[in-house]
This record gives structure tokens, C-alpha cells and sequence, in this order.
């Protein structure tokens, strides 16, 4: 048990290591395409097959408008895609509710995607592969839904995730809950450990869990974990 | 045009008398759904902090209340509240002033159960 605690402790600690050195870059986590009204709000994310930069200014609490920027890979590093959108963002729903909140967002972007795709064509000689670079840059689109139910103690949330060009699609579903054993103030550091499972579907297609730490202080939010296949996630976002 | 100035100075000084001393509000309490994040908090800081009359706020997630400490002899009237919390995207329960200090009453409240 002690053996399998050290192991884990050190699994652990490294993961947090390698966030803190890689830090400032994952749009697989859930975060809010909309802090609140007048407010920029900058996330950057990444893990194993997705790397994104999103920056959105919100007029009102209900829509925010910006810049995404996702650079995904295959799983067998043979697709490569970097796209990039003019993103709006709807709040579609609030409930506010005396210890809780809900809400449902609904996002469209529309750009552009230059991509790489490396593929086996043919055998020239025996034991001799010929293989081939595809790349092409065509328009793109983006539409994601989301929805949180949180309380200062338990989070749970949904995100689907499509982008599509007219030879691509690929879709990612995410789902999150999670608990903060503290109900933490307005000053205090929130400490949440949540729980995550992603469907991947198009460019990579697997069903993978996940496991995080998502630190939270006034205007600063990061997630750094692990998927269950032991690759670092994490995320940054800030808000002013 | 001297007894025009001895009667008025005769009213003021008997409205003075008269007239209870007006309680000037010093801080606002406002009760509040849907606080659960320190980014909901932001959203409401940010508002009230851009009303002219505001000093400075207070938010407690614990307590579900902003206290605003108003500027010497300035208010916000209900409506401007409610307004400017429903755009942030909250909903107002109460509204209540007082006379007591921001320093006291964020005190108060973070000491309440």
C-alpha cells in the first residue's frame, strides 16, 4: 500500500512538475467561454493531441466574441491540423439559484485550418514504403456546446466539441465532476479535484478518462492533471 | 435687504432645529443568488465598483452578499442595483442600507454564522 501511495505520490508530483514547467499552454477542459460582463478572459490548454489559445472579450454577461487558435494531432502523429476562428460565444441559460448555479453556452466559430496528413500510397521495392505529405489549408467551423451545474463544493459539466472542414470532422465530448472539500470565499485558493472522461471521435477515436487538480484564486484558474494513459493536461485561464 | 438675510438666516436655523437629523447611508447590503465562484464575484465587484457613488465592495461567497461603502453623502438607488446585478448575470434578493461603517459591517458579516 505504502509502495503503491510512494508511486502514486510520485505520479502525481510529477505530473504537477512537468504542468508547472510547460504552464502556460488544453481545450478539452471545460472551461467558461464567459467570465462576466466588460471582462477579457484568456485560456490557454493543452494535452496529448490538442493544444489551443482562446482569447474572448465580453460585452455582456450573455455573448463574448474573440479569437481561437487549435492545433490538434492524431494519435499516430499522421494528422496534423491548426485552425483557427473568429469565435462567438452565447450564455444561452443562467439559473441562479440560491447556493448554486447553472448554465448552458453555445459557440460558433468560422475560419481557417491548414493541415498535414502522412500517409502510406504504395511499395516501390520490397520492404520499401512509399509514403506521401498531404497538405491543405480549406475554411472551417467550430460549434461547441457546453453546460455547468456548480456549487461551492461539487462541479459537474458537459462540453461537445465539433470542428469541421470539408474534409475533416472531428468531434470531442467531455465530460467533468469534481468537489472542493473546502467551501471556499471570494479571497481564499478553491482546491477542486475533478474527475474527466473524453470521447474522442474523427481525427483520433478513443474513449479516455482523466483526473485533475483545478486551482482557483480570484481572477486566475488553473487545472493541471493526468489522463489515464499517464500524459500530462492542464490549462490556464485568467480573466480581467 | 438686512431683513431679508436675518429671515432666512432665522428659516435655516429653524429648519436646522426642527428637522430630524437625516440618516446618510454609508454602506449598502445587497443579498444576492447564484454566487458560487470567484468569478462571479469578479462580475459583481466590477459593476458596483464602476457606480460613481461606490468606495469600495466587498463580496462574500459564503454569505451571498456584496456590501458597497458609498462615497460621503452619495447612494445608488435600488433600481441602478438590480440593473447593474442583473447584467452581471445575478439575481438581487435584498437591498438593505446602513449607517454602519464598511469596515464594521464586512466584519459583522464575515463573523455571522
Amino acid at each position: 500500500m505504502s509502495t503503491l501511495f510512494s508511486r502514486n505520490a510520485i505520479l502525481c508530483a510529477t505530473a504537477i512538475a512537468i504542468g508547472m514547467v510547460v504552464f502556460a499552454t488544453s481545450p478539452n477542459v471545460n472551461a467558461k467561454p464567459i467570465a462576466f460582463a466588460e471582462a477579457v478572459t484568456m485560456m490557454h490548454e493543452r494535452d496529448d493531441t490538442m493544444v489551443s489559445t482562446e482569447v474572448y472579450y465580453a460585452p455582456k454577461v450573455w455573448w463574448s466574441l474573440g479569437i481561437a487558435d487549435v492545433k490538434m494531432t492524431s494519435e499516430n502523429n499522421q494528422h496534423e491540423m491548426d485552425a483557427k476562428y473568429a469565435q462567438f460565444n452565447f450564455l444561452l441559460k443562467r439559473w441562479n439559484m440560491p447556493n448554486a448555479q447553472a448554465n448552458i453556452f453555445a459557440s460558433a466559430g468560422f475560419g481557417w485550418a491548414d493541415s498535414v496528413k502522412q500517409g502510406v500510397t504504395g511499395v516501390m521495392h520490397p520492404g520499401h514504403n512509399v509514403s506521401q505529405t498531404a497538405r491543405y489549408s480549406e475554411s472551417a467551423r467550430r460549434f461547441v456546446l457546453q453546460g455547468d451545474y456548480e456549487t461551492r463544493q461539487f462541479y459537474s459539466s458537459f462540453k461537445v466539441d465539433v470542428q469541421q472542414t470539408p474534409l475533416f470532422y472531428d468531434r470531442l465530448d467531455v465530460g467533468q465532476i469534481g468537489f472542493s472539500p473546502v467551501a471556499h470565499d471570494y479571497e481564499d485558493l478553491a482546491v477542486w479535484f475533478i474527475a474527466q472522461v473524453k470521447k474522442y471521435r474523427g481525427m483520433t477515436d478513443k474513449t479516455e478518462g482523466g483526473a485533475f487538480v483545478r486551482l482557483f484564486k480570484k481572477n486566475i484558474w488553473v487545472e493541471i492533471g493526468v489522463t489515464e494513459r499517464r500524459k500530462p493536461q492542464m490549462m490556464f485561464m485568467v480573466n480581467y | 435687504m438686512k431683513n431679508f438675510n436675518t429671515l432666512l438666516a432665522s428659516v435655516t436655523l429653524a429648519a436646522a432645529v426642527a428637522t430630524p437629523a437625516f440618516a446618510t447611508p454609508k454602506t449598502i447590503q445587497i443579498g444576492l443568488d447564484g454566487l458560487v465562484c470567484a468569478f462571479c464575484a469578479q462580475g459583481v465587484e466590477k459593476k458596483m465598483k464602476s457606480q460613481a457613488a461606490t468606495d469600495k465592495v466587498f463580496v462574500s461567497l459564503e454569505k451571498k452578499v456584496a456590501v458597497v461603502a458609498l462615497k460621503d453623502g452619495q447612494d445608488i438607488p435600488d433600481a441602478t442595483i438590480k440593473a447593474e446585478i442583473t447584467d452581471a448575470g445575478y439575481v438581487v434578493k435584498s437591498i438593505a442600507r446602513s449607517e454602519e461603517s464598511f469596515d464594521a459591517l464586512t466584519k459583522k458579516i464575515k463573523a455571522s454564522k
